[in-house]
């Protein structure tokens, strides 16, 4: 399976998906877990969608959804940037819902990364846009987040959280960074934020606690290969 | 220590006669640390599917906890709480040891409630729950190890065999305990005392039957 000259193109994707869920030794596979986020919906015979983006991208988004587009492989690298967008309330990913913080401030709250390497940020918006490139369209949801800063290296030495590398969580400076725009896929769950944690860090600071919600695609690395 | 920290009451090494205390000597979270952890609860923002614990969980007058709430304590804010009292302490202070101690139980919990578990997560799990049950013998010495220390130490197999807990754990047992603890009853066995809303209800039956004619 693992050998591309026996497969279609068309069938990479999967492949890829099913090597990162599939563990022989592991337990608890959720079907959902293999679903590709955000959901390419097909279009149709004339090449419309169903759902319009009727919502204008404004000035704050549209350089980091640029810069967004810019990082991803050649078959979106080649799309040009979209002008209008579908914002949304909510996403559910694995059976946890994320929302943007002017919804539910608690649900904004999100670990971005990996399971073994996050950093916290906030939902600003959430959002569906239609990439148009000489290869077709696609359509991909879209997180904008407020990432924060992360300590230096003399507060660092006062974060006691950090010793506990299963359970303690970090702090960070509750200074946000700019925005920037991640794909649903670099979610990994929510966090616990509690504001100024430590008297010896002088300037305004939070404790982000992961709260392990989490899926089996932020936990096991990929399996390098499974049948020759 | 226990001059500078009212919180404790952790005697010296017993005598062999001390081996009954009395519970106020076990007490670890008291009046100074029970407050704190309140008031870091209060500046806590958790997402919405997070179970919230009562304000003034742990004391008397707040009642018992579910055992969701039990988890939500442990998991979330005491860890908050104990890491910033105790976390600065000196190595070798008995809080610090208390705190690593209690943290290798909040890790063992972390990982038995994943999601998903495979053979690196049971053994994160043996190895933190041993050093957890080590460290107790350790810390509390006044203190017999329960049949649940042993059992937890048995629940590696269940997810060998079964997969995650979330598969086959008993919340809906938990919740009918707590169903049946809500239940006002009259504490003797064989003897139906009905509940006087019980009672209110079936009075306004028979009136309304006998209205009906």
């Amino acid at each position: 399976m693992s050998n591309k000259e026996l497969l279609p193109d068309c069938l990479w994707p999967l492949v890829e998906r099913f090597k990162l869920v599939f563990k022989p030794l592991g337990r608890g596979s959720l079907t959902a877990d293999m679903a590709e986020l955000p959901a390419q919906l097909p279009a149709g015979p004339d090449g419309k969608f169903t759902v319009e983006d009727k919502e204008s991208i404004d000035s704050t988004l549209s350089g980091p959804l640029r810069r967004w587009i810019e990082a991803q492989g050649p078959e979106i690298q080649r799309s040009t940037p979209p002008v209008f967008a579908s914002f949304t309330k909510g996403i559910d990913i694995a059976g946890t819902s994320y929302k943007p913080r002017s919804i539910a401030w608690g649900d904004s709250y999100v670990l971005i990364g990996t399971a073994s390497d996050w950093r916290p940020a906030q939902i600003h918006s959430i959002f569906t846009v239609t990439l148009s490139s000489n290869l077709g369209k696609s359509r991909r949801t879209v997180i904008s987040v407020y990432g924060f800063q992360p300590l230096s290296p003399p507060d660092i030495d006062h974060d006691n959280y950090r010793r506990f590398t299963h359970a303690g969580g970090r702090i960070y400076y509750d200074k946000e960074l700019p925005l920037e725009v991640i794909g649903t896929k670099e979610i990994v769950s929510h966090f616990a934020y509690t504001p100024n944690v430590c008297a010896k860090i002088s300037a305004s600071h939070f404790h982000a606690l992961p709260l392990n919600r989490v899926s089996i695609r932020h936990q096991l690395a990929p399996l390098p290969v499974l049948i020759g | 220590m226990q001059q500078d920290n009212p919180d404790f009451f952790l005697p010296a090494p017993p005598p062999a006669a001390e081996t009954n205390p009395t519970p106020a000597m076990t007490a670890v979270l008291g009046k100074h640390t029970l407050p704190e952890v309140w008031s870091d609860k209060v500046r806590t923002i958790l997402p919405s599917w997070i179970s919230p614990i009562p304000v003034g969980a742990g004391s008397a007058r707040t009642g018992k906890l579910t055992a969701d709430q039990w988890r939500t304590l442990c998991t979330v804010h005491l860890v908050v709480t104990l890491v910033r009292l105790w976390g600065g302490c000196d190595p070798g202070d008995r809080r610090r040891d208390l705190l690593v101690n209690f943290m290798h139980l909040v890790t063992a919990t972390s990982l038995l409630f994943r999601r998903s578990v495979d053979t690196e997560t049971i053994r994160l799990y043996e190895e933190s729950m041993k050093a957890y049950l080590e460290g107790h013998l350790h810390l509390y010495p006044h203190l017999n190890l329960s049949p649940k220390h042993h059992l937890s130490l048995h629940v590696p197999e269940f997810l060998r065999g079964f997969g995650p807990v979330h598969g086959w754990v008993t919340w809906g047992f938990e919740r009918l305990v707590l169903k049946f603890q809500n239940t006002d009853t009259n504490g003797k066995i064989g003897i139906n005392t009905p509940h006087p809303q019980h009672v209110h209800l079936s009075l306004q039956t028979r009136a309304a039957r006998k209205d009906d004619g």
